[in-house]
């Protein structure tokens, strides 16, 4: 049997956020370990293509600046001081990376190169070409291993586990190479294991993003925040749902129509393809609903760019096209459609990453953090800026591993026993002692998402949310019935699947409450019902607990208000 | 369309364990690459299929395999290219590591001869209070380095490391010439000494030839033999293989490149 030490501070996920957390943990002094489903370069932190904002003051900009337009671009949803935090701390963790390794484009005079991006004025993205969050990532890597942090590779976390007084005190695992088990005893545990795109179906997302962290997080007692708030990303390829960087339209990119118009200046008159996501996403699915689509796709035009500069600029999108499109950039239209692509909403936390509320109180699981796409802080309120992702994990990522070592010094070591893997070995045993035929996990993820992504999508209204809450009820009730033939210990992606699936439903069923809950439009959340937004009623957060067996819980919270009062939204 | 996918099937937990291939019978579409094939075989006709995969567009790494007989990222692979006329296409895991089941491999060793080169910037100086200046050209140069997915298929297919374990291979020279071009090119002034000798090794024409294979994979390896040939002009010694060529000895030390 597997008994690793015990942790100050353990991390789920190793993705950016989870080892830029663990990198500032380490310097903390704290004994940190990471702990992922896959190898930390494979995750997916990766597709990040475009860049990552900063206002840098050397260059005449202002962090005010990015904060409104972050405060603009999430529809008055995102807490104000969250944004702040976000913005004035950028350019000083971009220059950190930079000073790790980190080989970002540079401009004619040598210094930091910046693009344009949606939702913002000022060319303030900063870029390696278009393998942006490849780029980190590795350096993140390289980070870790100078720095000697241990990294649980391939292990597959159940669920969190608390001790008498309530307190996280560590988390049930196993390894998939051999299918054992261990129990994991930690002082704090940072959950930063990524979005739960695969919820739908197509999606921009890898298919290892299937919410595990939410999921595991929201039956242990957090709640989730803002789950109805999920981004259709306005380029991306019909099909498998692939990502074609936004940075294309920053670089000059247009929209077309099938008749070659110019749609956007009739939605964003004055920043036509660089608006919000949410505002072109809209403007394209009314394109497509109206028949000037074809095939269910409008149009990206790279045509004026040039071959060169596509190479050079856009390389990895260049050879994407030609690879899984088999189409010429340089020569001809890309149909691109709205995709799923990011979940704005997750679990809640303050500026440090903490689970608590802003009443100043551990909110359901004191011990537990979260950071990058899985937390919700919130920054990103009802509709993200493009390259606000990847400055979000790097943050807080940060934020969140020097608040958990901090703590972890405050507070006695866990005690736990190890009967509290119990429940998780016995689910396992049940899975594997199911007799066949039974149902495939793959069928059931599919009919998920398929009626995510019918009716829980662009648009959405009463009825529609009706129907698909009562489908995810369903497959949650066919859920038991799952059955693989896989029997085996050693890598037995079967049972993941089916592990996944449970996770995933759990997060559709929020996903689809809080949608149910908003009745306003704002920000991604679109209600054909209710036309408006409505900051009377609705400039509030909503936040989800978990309630084994039936709906969950719903709570709010005010939005956190500084110094930008709201605003008609226009671009 | 159809097509059969002939796959090397290992799996340890059998009571007498040893590698054997099974076939699969698909219909496919022309966009459909050979990992859309596998995960149908593993999600409709059999789930104990074993393989890592995660992007599904050739940004992760994880889908390294050999597809008829070459290591390659499935997902880049579009059946139609290996099997246009509905020709049976194998399946193997990847070359130079150990199989863990069916085509999941043992990345550890590949991921030790990373850690082997120290692949982390060490600066000579204090870093400045903003940014290093930098001319565009070198950052761009390094950039393309940098893009190396370190999937593991160039690895897959030296055959260099078939011979001798111990060579460093591609993956961890191309990460080492991240680092011996910032020294030369940037102004980190990296301080960058490998401990073990051996990290001088490279055989430009092995390099070269798992560079060719590498960028069927990748797309974007190749320019580092076409941007700086002077990182692969050190040379090594292999073991004495009857019928292996000898490579001349031009430096026994990285510190030469």
């Amino acid at each position: 049997m597997i008994s690793p030490p015990t942790y100050d501070v353990l991390i789920v996920g190793a993705g950016l956020a989870g080892m830029r957390a663990a990198i500032s943990a380490h310097q903390q002094g704290a004994s940190v370990a990471l702990l992922t489903k896959v190898h930390p370069v494979r995750s997916h932190s990766n597709a990040a293509q475009g860049g990552i904002n900063a206002a840098l003051t050397d260059r005449g900009d202002k962090w005010e600046d990015h904060a409104f337009e972050t405060v603009k671009g999430s529809d008055y949803l995102a807490d104000q001081d969250a944004v702040e935090v976000l913005a004035q701390d950028a350019g000083h963790d971009i220059i950190t990376l930079e000073h790790m390794g980190v080989i970002f484009n540079r401009n004619d005079e040598g210094q930091l190169g910046t693009r344009r991006f949606g939702g913002q004025k000022k060319a303030r993205t900063f870029f390696v070409s278009d393998f942006t969050g490849q780029a980190m990532l590795h350096v993140l890597y390289e980070q870790l291993m100078q720095a000697k942090i241990p990294v649980y590779e391939e292990w597959f976390v159940t669920s969190l586990v608390k001790d008498d007084q309530g307190h996280c005190a560590g988390l049930v695992a196993f390894e998939m190479r051999t299918g054992q088990f261990a129990l994991f005893r930690a002082k704090t545990v940072i959950m930063s294991s990524g979005g739960l795109g695969r919820v739908y179906e197509p999606s921009t997302n890898a298919l290892i993003c299937t919410g595990d962290g939410m999921a595991v997080a929201y039956r242990a007692g957090a709640p989730l925040m803002d789950m109805e708030m999920v981004q259709y990303h306005p380029t991306t390829l019909k099909g498998k749902g692939l990502l074609i960087t936004e940075a294309a339209r920053g670089e000059g990119a247009y929209l077309l129509n099938k008749q070659g118009d110019r749609f956007m200046k009739h939605y964003a008159p004055t920043m036509l393809e660089l608006a919000s996501r949410d505002v072109v996403s809209r403007a394209e699915q009314i394109e497509i609903n109206e028949g000037r689509g074809m095939n269910g796709c409008v149009f990206l035009d790279c045509r004026h760019l040039g071959r060169a500069f596509l190479q050079d600029r856009l390389g990895q999108i260049y050879a994407e096209a030609q690879t899984f499109a088999n189409i010429d950039l340089a020569e001809e239209l890309l149909p691109i459609r709205p995709g799923m692509h990011y979940q704005m909403g997750g679990i809640k936390t303050d500026t440090e990453g903490r689970c608590w509320d802003i009443r100043g109180q551990w909110n359901g699981l004191p011990g537990l953090f979260a950071a990058g796409e899985t937390a919700c802080v919130s920054l990103h309120g009802g509709n993200r800026l493009g390259a606000n992702s990847l400055l979000d994990t790097i943050v807080f990522g940060r934020r969140a591993g020097q608040c958990a070592a901090n703590y972890a010094r405050t507070i006695p070591s866990p005690t736990i026993s190890a009967r509290s893997m119990e429940a998780d070995q016995h689910l396992i045993a049940t899975i594997l002692a199911r007799k066949g035929p039974g149902e495939r996990p793959a069928a059931l993820r599919l009919e998920m998402g398929t009626t995510m992504n019918r009716y829980v999508s662009v648009f959405r209204e009463q009825e529609g949310l009706e129907t698909a809450r009562q489908h995810i009820q369903a497959l949650k009730a066919r859920w038991p019935g799952v059955t693989i033939h896989d029997k085996g210990q050693v890598f037995n992606t079967g049972m993941i699947a089916v592990l996944e699936l449970g996770f995933m439903l759990d997060c559709a069923e929020a996903i689809i409450a809080g949608a149910l809950t908003r009745k306003e439009s704002r920000g991604a959340h679109f209600r054909t019902d209710y036309l408006d937004r409505d900051d009377e009623d609705w400039l509030q957060h909503i936040l989800l607990y978990h309630q084994p067996g039936s709906e969950p819980l719903t709570d709010f919270l005010p939005v956190t208000i500084t110094q930008w009062q709201p605003q008609v939204r226009v671009y | 369309m159809h097509t059969t996918l002939r796959v090397r099937r290992y799996n340890p937990e059998q009571d007498h364990p040893s590698p054997y291939y099974q076939e699969y019978d698909l219909a496919f579409d022309p966009s459909d690459s050979v990992l859309d094939g596998l995960i149908k075989v593993r999600e409709t006709i059999d789930d104990s299929l074993t393989l890592r995969c995660s992007c599904r567009g050739a940004i992760c790494g994880s889908c390294g395999m050999r597809i008829n007989g070459h290591a390659a990222l499935a997902c880049k692979t579009k059946i139609i290219s290996v099997a246009p006329l509905g020709e049976t296409i194998d399946v193997e895991p990847m070359n130079n590591m150990p199989v863990i089941k069916d085509l999941v491999t043992d990345m550890a060793p590949f991921w030790e001869k990373i850690r082997q080169i120290q692949p982390w910037l060490r600066p000579a100086e204090p870093a400045p209070v903003a940014e290093y200046l930098a001319p565009p050209e070198s950052m761009n140069h390094l950039a393309g380095v940098m893009s190396c997915i370190m999937c593991g298929v160039c690895v897959s297919d030296c055959t260099v490391l078939e011979v001798d374990t111990n060579f460093l291979g591609p993956a961890a020279l191309a990460k080492a010439y991240r680092f011996v071009a910032d020294h030369a090119t940037s102004p980190h002034q990296t301080v960058w000494r490998p401990s073990m000798n051996q990290a001088a090794c490279g055989i430009a024409r092995a390099v070269w030839n798992v560079f060719r294979s590498a960028q069927k994979a990748s797309g974007r390896w190749i320019e580092l033999w076409h941007c700086d040939q002077r990182a692969w002009r050190a040379t090594y010694h292999p073991p004495a293989v009857p019928g292996m060529q000898k490579y001349s000895r031009t430096s026994s030390s990285i510190k030469a490149f």
